[in-house]
């Protein structure tokens, strides 16, 4: 599979075979550790500097969760928006003890109960009014 | 000479004082929070995340103290609030959830006392004024100064200090997600608009009942940065599974941890980061429980907590 993954990342795999593994790495911790090494690899390489262990994934794009069930090339972009790496800022009064790459999972199930839970305590509702629990009972999945 | 070094020195912190601790910003702020409280109000408004965006209608009885939210894409999913009970009426799964709050209905409110303390970690000013649905209004910028959570833009009516919307951006000044008034009337609410459309006798109840508790062992490690405890708390959650809830806030933003013992039979948990427009969602087992730390924060801060989430094993 490790050798998969490289050449999806070189562009040599064909289409069909390149779904396969983009498949592959949202179900397999262990290829997206794979595909998530290979990209520091290639960018230490590129830069040339240890800068590697200051980096962390970009959790936080909303684009990956909608765009997973997509065609495989959307899949790709999204797959590349999520576990590409983004330098962490330097100007931090407080530098993070910096955190592993967290694996990615959908919202919990119980998603909607602990923003339920939540929002009654946030300040937030103070400033904003019920507005704010829009988020629990919008649904961000796509409905199946 | 002495004397123009010590004017341009007072010059400097003043301007520092005067960008941290405005009174105008920060009576902006109270004013907002006044109006969200007191007014009577409907509208509807936009919730954007992402390429999302999604349409709802809220209206607020100030003589009862009851808010009613009626989403209008989808499912018509609604929430009404009264001044100790929330009820989220989930009309597809024909689900009523009741919350009953624990702590009095203007918790967390943001007290004088700390709407100035906002100031340790926003520089709070005032934005440019800009018309909305109709409202002439006044943005209030808060810049995070760190990157341990997000950024605001806030605009409210100038004669009402109702909010008309509310931006959260990220480090790079990208919005995250956003609340926006297309239209709003103010006054002329009846108790009769902010009663549930749905007659849910014979739907399944989920209660939620919390109650202030001290959660003995549990704690962090490392606190993140002007997050303090605000509450604790022992509760329901979902069908009434049984938690415990530990709320953190640095007086906007907010973080909660939930506890929840992993029994027998064991359910499936999926350690790992989610997120939900500006709130992230990270689950990790800690001591055979299952920790779940929600927050509208980055994602690197609700994993520093939940990461700092630990339980100590207390004497008797």
């Amino acid at each position: 599979m490790k050798d998969r993954i490289s050449e999806l990342m070189d562009g040599e795999l064909a289409e069909r075979e390149a779904a396969d593994v983009i498949n592959a790495l949202g179900n397999d911790a262990q290829a997206r550790d794979a595909w998530r090494t290979y990209h520091l690899i290639g960018d230490a390489l590129r830069e040339g500097h240890g800068a590697v262990v200051r980096r962390r994934p970009a959790a936080n794009s909303p684009s990956w969760r909608i765009a997973l069930p997509a065609i495989a090339v959307a899949a790709a972009v999204a797959l590349v928006s999520w576990v590409a790496f983004a330098p962490v800022q330097q100007n931090s009064p407080a530098p993070a003890p910096m955190a592993q790459a967290a694996p990615i999972v959908p919202p919990p199930q119980a998603a909607n109960d602990y923003l339920l839970a939540h929002q009654g305590y946030s300040p937030r509702v103070a400033l904003q009014g019920m507005t704010a629990y829009v988020r629990t009972v919008s649904d961000p999945e796509p409905r199946r | 000479m002495k004397a123009a070094r010590i004017v341009v020195v007072a010059a400097i912190l003043g301007a520092g004082a005067a960008q941290a601790q405005s009174p105008e910003t920060l009576a902006w702020l109270r004013k907002m929070q006044e109006a969200s409280q007191k007014l009577s109000y409907s509208g509807t408004f936009v919730y954007q995340q992402g390429t999302r965006s999604e349409t709802s209608r809220i209206t607020r009885y100030g003589a009862g103290d009851i808010e009613r939210l009626e989403v209008l894409d989808g499912n018509p999913r609604e929430i009404v609030r009264t001044r100790d009970t929330l009820r989220c009426y989930l009309p597809d799964s024909k689900v009523v959830k009741v919350e009953r709050r624990a702590v009095d209905r203007n918790f967390p409110a943001l007290v004088p006392g700390e709407v100035a303390a906002l100031a340790r970690h926003y520089d709070i000013s005032l934005g440019e004024t800009r018309r909305i649905a109709g409202f002439d209004c006044q943005a209030v910028v808060l810049a995070p100064k760190d990157n341990l959570r997000y950024g605001y833009k806030l605009y409210a009516d100038a004669a009402s200090g109702m909010l008309l919307k509310a931006v959260t951006l990220d480090a790079n000044g990208e919005t995250i997600e956003q609340f926006s008034f297309t239209q709003l009337s103010i006054g002329n609410v009846t108790r009769e608009m902010v009663r549930t459309r749905h007659s849910a006798g014979t739907w399944r109840i989920d209660n939620a009942e919390a109650s202030p508790a001290h959660l003995a062992g549990w704690g962090l490690s490392s606190e993140l940065p002007g997050f303090r405890k605000i509450v604790e708390l022992k509760r329901r959650l979902g069908e009434s599974r049984s938690a415990g809830q530990v709320v953190y806030s640095d007086g906007l933003a907010a973080v909660s941890v939930f506890i929840e013992p992993l029994d027998n039979p064991r359910r499936d948990v999926r350690t790992g980061l989610a997120s939900v427009g500006a709130i992230h969602i990270y689950t990790r087992e800690v001591a055979n429980h299952m920790v779940t730390v929600v927050g509208e924060a980055p994602a690197a801060s609700v994993q520093r907590i939940a990461n700092a989430v630990e339980y100590r094993e207390t004497r008797k």
